[in-house]
């Protein structure tokens, strides 16, 4: 909006090192009435390494989306250059094509196909139109030589470990002449050894004059692979670092703490303090990915929540907050290990219908594919989870309750329009959400699980999100586990802290605790 | 009553909106009603009875193909039903052809054999809804997709079956057996059937009395009442001619009242629609979607057995190529009846009515001679026109 408002600090002063591989000039991007990147510079060097730090939200992938093509030329204000020449992409392949290549936090790499095939998927070599399979396979060794890969371009791509999939990609990337390198979060997937072994790797990268734009949500790997720091918040440049300077203070620079820190104090509500016998107990819970390696997505986990109360699990993307919701909810397809106790009962529950019957709903991260049934009605979409109670001999819905419960709940959760025969679809998404935790509201509840309740949320709807999560807990004695990305809102909204960083829990916080002591233990920042 | 009914509407509508948005919204409603979909097909059926009463020179509005179109009916719009609550689940069954087959054959076996009539049926029927198990067992356990595994049921059924017959027809089946479907309905039931009618019809136009959010809904009630009174006419009139009407109608309607009320009012047919509505959500919802989807196929195993026993009876033999494409036609009836192949949007009676509309093409065009591969093209474009005419129609609702 305000584009000629300068920024402090905001460009990494590296002139006269090298020359620029790619400049990018006051950079905005609006989506409806919020600006998700607002006048952002940057500069990228050759055999650079720029990290781009910033909470969940921050403007990160926004500002990697225009730079790879994903947001088309026309579609934002400001401007790219690549080696001085103004670049418009209109398109993934444009940018890939000028040498400005991106690797995707998740990658698609097809298990059935050769390496080979992955490689080059784009950019297959052919011969009159037909698929050279011969000069494939020979391409990709000579890439696969070069960063010492010591794979059979002609195996399926099912046999490499996660991290070399990510390599075989930067590797067909860099054999195209990629000069940019933008890496989205290229090691949340991978195990610590694995990512030793991608961030050495980037080294090379680095000496054969590639500029890489390296996005992460760990701190603590900024100091084995950066040159530059830039902090992003709210869509705007707010630091930037030509070292990777002391963690603490990129953290105080992702916060924003001054400003932060007096508006979560007037929000702040009176805290329940735990008693009695806690809702939920879980103790040391893993969560595995099905397959040979036991891949963890959740590690040794144990946690109380107690009725009436109100647990925020904080951590940022990747950190395994999700998988410890869904495995809880019995939704998890892998292998689970661990003890749980919900309510008096004991045991994991094996599927979400179990779950449900002892008590504990989810409400789902992801709305549009996982929560709403697109094109049934308001109705039908809120007591689908409790028909059972809804129903007559066991067999038939019985519809006076119905409507009477769905009346009294639309009420309740002040659904607006007040309608509820119409399409879910008609609903803004702040309503869909109301629907949704409707739906959890089962009889007899006893822990509820939020996963991210307030994502794509609109302000208002937000709160009155959070005025019934209270109204919820406290009233029903429900134990919530409110598990979010959001420092503000588990600051002003839990009872109790619980922060994840990489499938652990790192610490535990009281209510008064500081958004800089959340965020480090997010980031790994306070790790030993 | 009513009166104070509407009134109390106003309120709510004129909540978030103002009045003369509300009016319009109203009357686009009772347009919304009009070009709904039962009655479009309806109309389109009625078009076509005039048009092949004229064009056969009164031949097609006597009673003897009255009950013919009946009696051709009786399958596919059996058939059309189970099918269309597959397709709503999410799922479909092409094996539902060769399985009559089947069944039917095993109903010709026992009548051979001597059985009477219930319990030839009854081995038809749990024929059928083993058959059912084995496709569902099938799909749920070993995950393998409906289109697979009932395609794989479509060539072993009917495989199986010619085997056990050595390819050759079973019967001939008993008179008791015929009338079963054939045969004329007795004047009791016809009064039974025609009061029914009647009982439904009331219900019907009350129940759009009650839904308090339906304006214009004075209209439908006299629309409603007055087709119900017409059914109800048409029903003990023509069933006290010498033809009268055939039993098969009521098999048509003894499934589609069931299968009606599962879908509208049981769990498991609310748990159909969301499961095809978005089958990731339904898991997270606690639905059951594995034992659901084999609920479902044990249904459908149950309508093998009907259909099987009606093909028989109405062949008088178990024919080698009895149901053949009848898969295929259900599958057109249903969805030129409204169901979506992606899933939760659908109805029993509007499949029943698109088998209606199929059959009344059939007979229409046989009685005036059209040679069948000509009735193929015609049917060909019937399909297609009302698919794309419904999604030109919705998509111009959601623009508005």
């Amino acid at each position: 909006m305000d584009n000629d408002q300068p920024v402090a600090g905001a460009v990494p002063s590296v002139d006269g090192r090298a020359t620029a591989l790619l400049v990018a000039r006051s950079l905005t991007k609006v989506y409806g009435s919020t600006t998700v990147l607002n006048d952002v510079d940057l500069t990228l060097h050759e055999g650079q390494v720029l990290a781009v730090v910033g909470e969940n939200g921050a403007g990160k992938s926004t500002l990697v989306k225009i730079l790879s093509g994903v947001v088309p030329y026309g579609e934002y204000a400001g401007t790219v250059e690549v080696d001085g020449n103004p670049a418009q992409f209109s398109s993934p392949y444009a940018s890939d094509t000028a040498g400005v290549v991106m690797v995707p936090q998740e990658l698609h790499v097809v298990p059935h196909l050769t390496i080979a095939e992955n490689m080059f998927a784009a950019h297959l070599p052919g011969r009159h139109g037909l698929y050279d399979e011969r000069a494939a396979v020979r391409e990709a060794r000579k890439a696969l030589e070069t960063f010492g890969l010591e794979v059979d371009p002609r195996a399926p791509a099912a046999v490499l470990t996660p991290s070399e999939r990510r390599l075989i990609v930067l590797a067909a990337a860099l054999h195209r002449s990629a000069r940019v390198l933008i890496l989205d979060e290229p090691t949340a997937a991978l195990t610590e050894a694995e990512a030793g072994v991608l961030l050495d790797r980037l080294r090379s990268f680095r000496k054969a004059g590639v500029g890489i734009i390296y996005i992460t949500h760990r701190l603590d790997e900024l100091k084995r692979v950066a040159d530059d720091v830039m902090v992003l918040r709210n869509g705007r440049l707010v630091a930037g670092y030509d070292s990777v300077p002391r963690q603490a203070e990129l953290v105080s620079a992702m916060l924003g703490e001054t400003l932060r820190s007096i508006e979560a104090i007037a929000h702040v509500a009176p805290t329940k303090p735990a008693s009695g016998d806690p809702a939920l107990r879980v103790r040391n819970l893993s969560v595995f990915v099905n397959d040979k390696q036991q891949r963890p997505r959740v590690l040794d986990v144990s946690l109380d929540v107690y009725p009436g109360e109100i647990v925020g699990l904080y951590g940022l993307v990747g950190a395994g907050r999700t998988e410890l919701g869904r495995a809880l909810f019995g939704a998890w397809p892998g292998p689970v290990t661990g003890e749980c106790h919900i309510g008096g009962t004991q045991g994991l529950p094996k599927n979400t219908n179990r779950a449900l019957k002892r008590g504990l709903s989810l409400l789902v991260e992801d709305r549009k594919s996982q929560g709403v049934f697109h094109g049934q009605s308001v109705s039908s979409n809120m007591t689908v989870s409790m028909l059972d109670d809804l129903s007559r001999m066991r067999l038939l819905v019985d519809k006076p309750r119905e409507r009477h419960r769905v009346d009294e709940f639309v009420q309740k959760l002040g659904v607006r329009p007040p309608r509820t025969r119409i399409a879910i679809d008609a609903l803004s998404g702040g309503n869909q959400q109301k629907v949704l935790l409707g739906r959890c509201l089962i009889d007899d509840l006893k822990v509820l699980i939020l996963d991210e309740p307030t994502l794509g949320v609109d302000v208002g709807a937000r709160r009155d999100i959070y005025q019934l999560v209270r109204k919820i807990a406290r009233e029903l004695e429900v134990g919530v586990l409110l598990i979010s990305s959001d420092v503000d809102e588990v600051l002003t909204e839990a009872d109790r802290i619980l922060v994840m960083y990489k499938c652990r829990i790192r610490g535990e916080f009281s209510r008064g605790a500081s958004a800089h002591d959340l965020m480090s233990a997010a980031t790994g920042a306070s790790m030993p | 009553m009513t009166l104070q009914e509407s009134s109390r509407k106003v309120p709510q509508t004129a909540d978030d909106h103002d009045a003369p948005r509300a009016a319009g919204r109203a009357y686009s409603r009772v347009v919304a009603a009009l070009l709904s979909r039962s009655t479009v097909l309806t109309a389109a059926a009625l078009v076509l009875i005039l048009y092949f009463q004229q064009v056969s020179g009164g031949l097609f509005l006597t009673s003897t193909n009255a009950s013919l179109l009946l009696r051709q009916t009786a399958v596919v719009a059996v058939v059309a039903a189970g099918m269309a609550m597959l397709i709503i689940m999410g799922e479909i069954d092409l094996s539902v052809g060769s399985a009559a087959f089947f069944t039917g054959l095993v109903v010709a076996h026992f009548q051979v054999q001597g059985w009477g009539v219930v319990p030839s049926i009854g081995a038809g029927v749990v024929a059928g809804i083993v058959l059912g198990l084995v496709n569902g067992l099938v799909i749920t356990r070993f995950a393998v997709p409906a289109f697979i595994v009932t395609l794989a049921g479509f060539l072993l059924w009917r495989g199986l079956g010619l085997l056990l017959a050595k390819a050759t027809p079973i019967g001939p089946v008993s008179n008791d057996l015929i009338f079963v479907t054939e045969g004329r309905m007795p004047i009791p039931l016809v009064y039974g059937l025609g009061l029914a009618v009647l009982a439904v019809g009331a219900r019907w136009a009350i129940a759009g009395r009650r839904g308090a959010e339906r304006a214009g809904s004075l209209v439908a009630l006299i629309v409603r009442l007055t087709v119900s009174v017409a059914i109800a006419v048409l029903v003990i009139v023509i069933g006290q001619t010498p033809t009268g009407l055939p039993n098969a109608l009521l098999w048509i309607l003894g499934v589609a009242m069931v299968l009606g009320g599962v879908l509208g009012r049981a769990k498991l047919g609310r748990r159909i629609f969301l499961l095809g509505s978005n089958a990731e959500a339904a898991v997270y919802a606690g639905i059951n979607a594995k034992r659901t989807v084999l609920i479902g196929f044990l249904v459908m195993g149950a309508i093998y057995g009907i259909a099987g026993t009606m093909l028989t009876a109405r062949a008088g033999v178990a024919s080698p190529d009895a149901g053949n494409t009848l898969e295929l036609v259900a599958i057109a009836a249903a969805v030129i009846g409204g169901t979506s192949l992606r899933g939760g949007v659908g109805s029993i009676r509007g499949a029943i009515l698109g088998a209606f509309l199929l059959a009344t093409m059939d007979n229409g065009m046989s009685l005036l001679g059209v040679p069948t591969y000509s009735q193929n093209v015609v049917k060909a474009i019937i399909l297609v026109l009302a698919v794309a005419l419904d999604g030109y129609f919705r998509r111009r609702q959601l623009a508005k």
